[in-house]
């Protein structure tokens, strides 16, 4: 006999449809598998076998042919198990194929019939909702992810067995509805740059940063707060909504890190790699194909210390992803496309020991200077738009009670870099990129509009400063998000002044101790 | 097989493995560069201190066709030799000590007419002593004198960019390399510009490596081009102090900037002060000195011009100094919204009244 169960498979952080059929007919006895299958997928045979048998099931000595199509994709992962017993019983008449055809079954079995919970439940559970499928059985422990999905039924099964029982009787017991409260009171570190004492310019840096998208060069002593502003970024980038929660969740879903109690991110990452990461860490790739750190702070903020320490080549990975806002990785089986729309934010230090130019502490050679920098690639340093230097603390600033009340919370800071957000949206809402980092050339003479004045006070710092046209065009896409935080319709003398400073360290000039 | 005098002075300067001893002693064994060429190897072995290696280097291409192609090559780089011999090498550098036997340069040698002064100094140099040396390079050149410098890092450089931000002055750098490398790289700018206004000079030979016996060698050529020496921060082993020896030795003024007791970075100008060279605090020092005296239009191109500033630049302006301040912490430091400190330091900037260091850090301009 002859039947279908469906399951799904992740491609990326897609899912896509996969048909598990089964035929049974005489010959030698045995259960075979076929359809492209890795190892795990091809060890389901023993784990099937065995499960069935241990929930009570004879098998009769039959020749068994599953195929899981499309026969062309590459199928990795655990998660077929459960469809393929269904199909196999199926095949035996165990229940009818009409009242299956329209379920998805999901869920990789133990020996012993339990049901076991899988990878990437969300995309695939989403995928079975875009098919038109009205019922989606799942592993218990994912059920509270795969509810994430709404207009599919989701059904949790903890055993084999629970499962036939319900597909025997063709009925499924009312399961109790789990909203996503516990999603609400997930662990609530508080990082707010009510915190953050001094560091005036760092504070404001940041928050143009953010407005405009901006990358993020931190250059300090140490100890002088980079990282634990970099902390507090995801705090001042407006709330996600609902779709670019559910992007993040996918990816976290696919790479396995989404917690069994609140399997939805409602908060933008923070991801922050340590300098040894390898390429395929940091990019995503693999064998079967994992998104990356880069991936994995989608949306919100991934953040380099010692952007100095890390791999020449690994860092300049980075610069296609960060212009396209998407990794692509190419394997033999097809090409997966993970998104990775970042905020970068990067720190260093300016010199081996950290204090230069202060020359009363700083006692590394020029050579050492120039080359510390140096180590960070030039197209790299070239992408970071905003670059800002943190300064030592004064005692002054280290008294907690009294700055604490004079700083600024993350939420003030996070309404106006809304407000900013908001402008740049409603301004590029006919073009196909929305933050002011975004702008090719061609777009800015029409998108970054100086007042008279302001462009005879550019044209002298340009001259003065010897800017090249890429600094000269950052420079104008940096004034174009003051100008936004600020209202402004054009741009204006002192938003020229203000990203002045924030242009990226030229090298030429640093540790020569030159002006 | 005549050729002409300087093809014989110029193959003897730049034979490989040749130096100023060798040459010395071949001169003195055989008169002249003439009959150095026309000399048999038999000849050569009879010299002390001449081995085998350098008897090789002698014999390679003694032509009249190899010495010329190569004299031409040299015209190609664009690249002048001179010997003792002819005229237009330095009258100064003839009555030094182990004065060279011939320069190779870019641009031009010295006027012989003007003054000259050396600048020399620590590599690294503070912030303050490079700011130093660039306003005395500058005043130097407003003043007419030729300034003469060795081109590395630091103090050497600084007072170069100083004469070279003077429209009208001239610089001159003698290396420790060939005069068609550029050592330390970084300073490109200067070496370009240089040979434009003043030169490069050298007694190496074209492509001759940065070795360090070398730029202790070009410390003579420094002191002995120029009639006084100034010498802003040198540490107790600095290699500017051989400047100041040679530059003694030769009897030519020594001027030092004076600096703190304490101060590792003064400890060996100020054991010259002991000694007996001459203080200076400002440039009229080195002109009284040296008894040349300020003609009226030069003392008027030395004084500041009086920018007329608006309150708040001023409050700006006064609360820089010499060492690099970070923009944030003048903000704080005057009170005022830090956008527009950065307005105004760009401002003012852009005046030429301040100086950036890295990159937000800032300094008055002397």
């Amino acid at each position: 006999m002859y039947s279908v169960a469906f399951c799904a498979a992740v491609r990326g952080i897609e899912g896509c449809m996969i048909q598990v059929e089964t035929d049974v007919s005489e010959g030698l006895p045995g259960l075979s598998l076929v359809g492209f299958l890795s190892s795990e997928v091809k060890e389901a045979r023993e784990r099937v076998r065995i499960a069935l048998k241990n929930s009570g099931f004879r098998i009769l000595p039959k020749k068994i042919t599953v195929n899981l199509s499309p026969a062309d994709i590459r199928k990795g992962g655990t998660g077929y198990d459960l469809a393929i017993a269904v199909s196999v019983l199926a095949s035996f008449g165990s229940f009818s194929p009409k009242f299956i055809e329209d379920m998805v079954f999901i869920g990789e079995l133990g020996l012993d019939g339990s049901v076991k919970e899988v990878h990437g439940i969300l995309p695939m559970v989403y995928t079975a909702y875009e098919n038109g499928m009205k019922y989606c059985i799942v592993p218990e422990d994912n059920r509270k992810e795969a509810m994430l999905v709404k207009g599919i039924q989701i059904v949790g099964v903890s055993s084999l067995g629970q499962l036939t029982d319900w597909l025997a009787r063709e009925a499924f017991p009312r399961q109790e509805e789990q909203g996503n409260n516990a999603a609400t009171e997930q662990e609530n570190i508080i990082c707010d740059f009510c915190d953050v004492n001094g560091q005036k310019s760092v504070r404001r840096a940041v928050e143009v940063a953010v407005a405009g998208r901006h990358n993020l060069l931190m250059v300090g002593p140490p100890g002088s707060g980079k990282t634990m502003i970099a902390k507090r970024i995801p705090g001042i980038m407006p709330e996600m909504n609902f779709e670019e929660q559910m992007e993040i969740s996918k990816i976290y879903s696919v790479a396995g890190y989404l917690s069994r109690e609140c399997p939805v991110i409602e908060k933008r990452p923070f991801r922050s790699p340590h300098h040894t990461i390898t390429e395929k860490a940091l990019i995503g790739g693999g064998t079967f194909p994992k998104p990356g750190e880069i991936s994995l702070a989608n949306g919100g903020v991934l953040f380099l210390d010692e952007l100095g320490e890390f791999h020449r080549q690994t860092i300049d990975l980075l610069r296609q992803p960060l212009e396209e806002g998407v990794v692509h990785i190419s394997r033999v089986d097809g090409n997966y496309s993970y998104p990775a729309k970042i905020q970068l934010v990067a720190a260093t230090n300016p010199c081996p020991c950290g204090y230069y130019p202060d020359r009363k502490k700083c006692r590394c050679s020029s050579w050492q200077i120039k080359n510390y920098l140096g180590k960070i690639s030039q197209p790299m340093l070239e992408r970071m738009d905003i670059c800002v230097e943190t300064q030592p603390l004064g005692y002054n600033d280290l008294d907690m009670a009294k700055a604490t009340e004079q700083n600024e919370c993350s939420q003030a800071i996070r309404a106006r870099v809304a407000e900013a957000q908001q402008i740049q949206k409603e301004r590029y809402r006919k073009e196909p990129f929305f933050h002011n980092s975004q702008l090719p050339p061609s777009k800015i003479p029409v998108y970054c509009k100086t007042s008279p004045e302001a462009e005879e006070f550019a044209k002298q710092t340009f001259q003065k400063l010897g800017f090249s046209a890429r600094t000269y065009h950052k420079l104008l896409k940096v004034c174009r998000t003051i100008a936004d935080l600020a209202g402004a319709e054009t741009i204006e003398k002192a938003h020229i002044a203000e990203a002045v400073f924030y242009r990226s360290i030229d090298r030429k000039y640093w540790g020569e101790g030159e002006w | 097989m005549v050729m002409e005098q300087k093809l014989y002075d110029f193959w003897l300067c730049s034979r490989k493995g040749i130096g100023l001893r060798k040459r010395e002693r071949l001169l003195r064994h055989f008169g002249s560069p003439e009959e150095i060429f026309f000399a048999s190897e038999e000849q050569y072995r009879q010299v002390k201190g001449i081995n085998e290696k350098d008897i090789a280097s002698l014999s390679a291409g003694r032509s009249k066709e190899a010495v010329r192609e190569e004299y031409d090559r040299l015209a190609r780089q664009g690249i002048s030799f001179v010997s003792v011999r002819q005229d237009g090498f330095p009258e100064k550098l003839k009555q030094i000590a182990d004065a060279p036997y011939g320069l190779y340069y870019r641009g031009n040698l010295p006027d012989e007419k003007k003054p000259c002064v050396a600048v020399v100094g620590a590599r690294d140099a503070s912030f303050e002593g490079m700011q130093i040396a660039r306003k005395f390079g500058y005043e130097l050149a407003a003043n007419g004198i030729q300034v003469i410098s060795g081109m590395a890092r630091g103090i050497d450089i600084h007072a170069q960019r100083g004469a070279l931000d003077y429209a009208g002055g001239s610089t001159y750098s003698v290396l420790g390399t060939g005069a068609d490398v550029c050592y330390p790289r970084q300073h490109i700018e200067e070496y370009m510009l240089m040979q434009e206004h003043g030169g490069v000079i050298t007694e190496f030979p074209p492509a001759s490596p940065s070795l360090p016996f070398q730029f202790a060698m070009r410390n003579r050529i420094i002191s002995g081009l120029s009639d006084g020496v100034l010498l802003i921060e040198a540490g107790e082993k600095s290699g500017s102090l051989i400047t100041a020896e040679t530059g003694l030795e030769q009897g030519r003024e020594i001027f030092v900037v004076p600096g703190g007791i304490l101060d590792s970075r003064y400890k060996g100008g100020n054991k010259l002060l002991k000694q007996g060279a001459a203080p200076v605090t400002c440039v009229s020092d080195i002109l009284d000195g040296l008894g040349i005296f300020l003609d009226a239009p030069a003392a008027e191109r030395m004084k500041k011009s009086d920018v007329m500033l608006e309150t708040t630049e001023k409050i700006v302006y006064a609360s820089l100094g010499l060492e690099p301040v970070h923009v944030s912490c003048i903000a704080e430091q005057t009170g005022l919204p830090l956008q527009n400190v950065m307005e105004i330091l760009l401002a003012l900037q852009v005046r030429n009244m301040v100086d950036t260091v890295g990159n937000n850090y800032f300094v008055i301009r002397l």
